[in-house]
């Protein structure tokens, strides 16, 4: 029996259920799979919590997110019950401090949650880590970010055009979802590289600006490949760039490949990258940026005199995406380390440990 | 037969509550010293300091203050709020881009 009333709701039919919904600001404007009350008591017991626990406490707008809410969130997004762990460590990851969660939900930028699932849990629960990885059709990738984003509208207030006040916004403030694929040979996963065992299963977040896909087709060398990152990574708007901040680097298996045939670990490709991805002062003004306006934030400069993007701690470098051309992804933060930064949290299967 | 559903919230009106103040209101004095809250974002120190400026050159205000943020995307700090309560009769701050 719970401690706290959960809300119910009665109507005639399914149908007007999600009709009901459509009429509160409780969905990203796709249909909702209605929070039949069996179903979010099975998502509860599937994350192995207490459903009154308390996920969070978003200070700046008194409001607190409890595992019910979340549960019910997951069944309006469409998750299984199997999902609800991932989506519960992930809420962990938002409410650690260092992710600014009340400004990443308000932000004119229009941040997204993007989440990379490193772990045989991602595997067992089928979800997609290799061709597509960022597509449709996958119910675990599509629904576990969906569930974060509507959890971040009915019960945090995170509305488009109130209290989210995104100028844009992007496709991934829907859902941004993946797992990591298995890396190449001498490479550690990335939880392991986070200091997390093999077997545990991880859910590392950044709030993040839209992805930016990296096309190299014509045999690049590892330099190529790292020049290449490093231009996409301090591409003049970014709002890191020049300005340090958190990156996703995603590698495609070609790419991946060229590095691996080089000798490169991740650990020595987050140092080139700290390295490519700095900006000129040059590089700047040629975009139409002078970097000592007032209110920039061009300041941590390197040996050359070149602004950082990022330092190689702020990049994290994961495996994905399918056999191809030769493609891979950088998903910048939409904010500087200063403000908010990537959070890493396990996916646990009770309320202990 | 009813079709049940368990809602995300009870209403979404009845959620949004205003805060209790921190603090209790006073009343203006004749001649009121202005705390300024600079987000740090362009030039809001530059419109937040002509705004106080014409306060005080129009004799409304006596003078003014200014608290600045880590940064535009952090809540003010509880030191920088007790130092505004301290100084401040009224507060000017610029919100937005």
């Amino acid at each position: 029996m719970s401690a706290i009333a959960r809300p119910r709701a009665s109507f005639e039919s399914a149908t007007d259920a999600i009709e009901a919904i459509y009429d509160k600001p409780w969905s990203d404007g796709l249909p909702v799979f209605p929070p039949i009350p069996e179903y979010v008591e099975r998502t509860i017991e599937a994350g192995g919590r207490e459903g009154d626990a308390v996920l969070g406490l978003l200070k700046e707008r008194d409001v607190t997110l409890y595992v019910w809410q979340a549960a019910t969130c997951a069944v309006m997004a469409g998750c299984r019950p199997s999902y609800f762990p991932v989506v519960l460590a992930t809420w962990d990851a938002m409410f650690d401090p260092n992710f600014n969660l009340n400004t990443v939900l308000s932000s004119t930028g229009g941040a997204s949650i993007a989440a990379i699932v490193s772990g045989p849990y991602a595997s067992e629960i089928n979800m997609r880590s290799g061709g597509g990885v960022f597509s449709p059709g996958n119910r675990a990738n599509a629904t576990i970010g969906r569930a974060i984003r509507l959890g971040a509208m009915a019960v945090l207030q995170a509305i488009t055009g109130e209290l989210d006040a995104s100028s844009f916004g992007h496709a991934g403030k829907y859902t941004f979802h993946f797992a990591e694929s298995t890396p190449p040979k001498g490479w550690a996963t990335l939880r392991e590289r986070l200091g997390y065992n093999a077997l545990d299963t991880t859910v590392s977040i950044l709030p993040a600006e839209s992805p930016r896909q990296i096309a190299h087709r014509f045999h690049p060398t590892a330099q190529d490949m790292l020049n290449l990152i490093g231009a996409t990574m301090r591409t003049p708007g970014g709002c890191c760039t020049g300005a340090v901040g958190h990156y996703f680097v995603v590698l495609g298996p070609e790419h991946t490949g060229v590095l691996v045939d080089a000798g490169l670990g991740p650990d020595e490709i987050r140092y080139e990258l700290s390295r490519t991805s700095a900006i000129s002062p040059e590089e700047l003004r040629a975009a139409g940026i002078e970097p000592n306006a007032p209110g920039t934030s061009y300041d941590e400069m390197d040996e050359r005199g070149y602004y950082y993007s990022a330092k190689p701690e702020n990049i994290l470098v994961a495996t994905a995406g399918g056999y191809g051309a030769g493609w891979s992804v950088v998903i910048p933060a939409w904010s500087m380390s200063s403000v908010s930064n990537s959070v890493t949290r396990p996916v646990r299967f009770s309320s202990v440990g | 037969m009813a079709f049940e559903i368990i809602l995300p919230v009870a209403d979404r009106n009845a959620e949004i509550q205003v805060r209790t103040r921190r603090h209790v209101w006073k009343a203006l004095p004749a001649k009121p010293v202005i705390g300024l809250i600079d987000n740090t974002k362009t030039y809001a120190s530059d419109i937040l300091e002509l705004v106080a400026r014409k306060l005080v050159a129009c004799g409304f205000a006596d003078s003014w203050f200014t608290i600045r943020k880590s940064s535009s995307g952090n809540t003010m700090t509880e030191d920088d709020l007790a130092e505004l309560v301290l100084r401040a009769d009224m507060v000017v701050a610029g919100i937005g881009d």
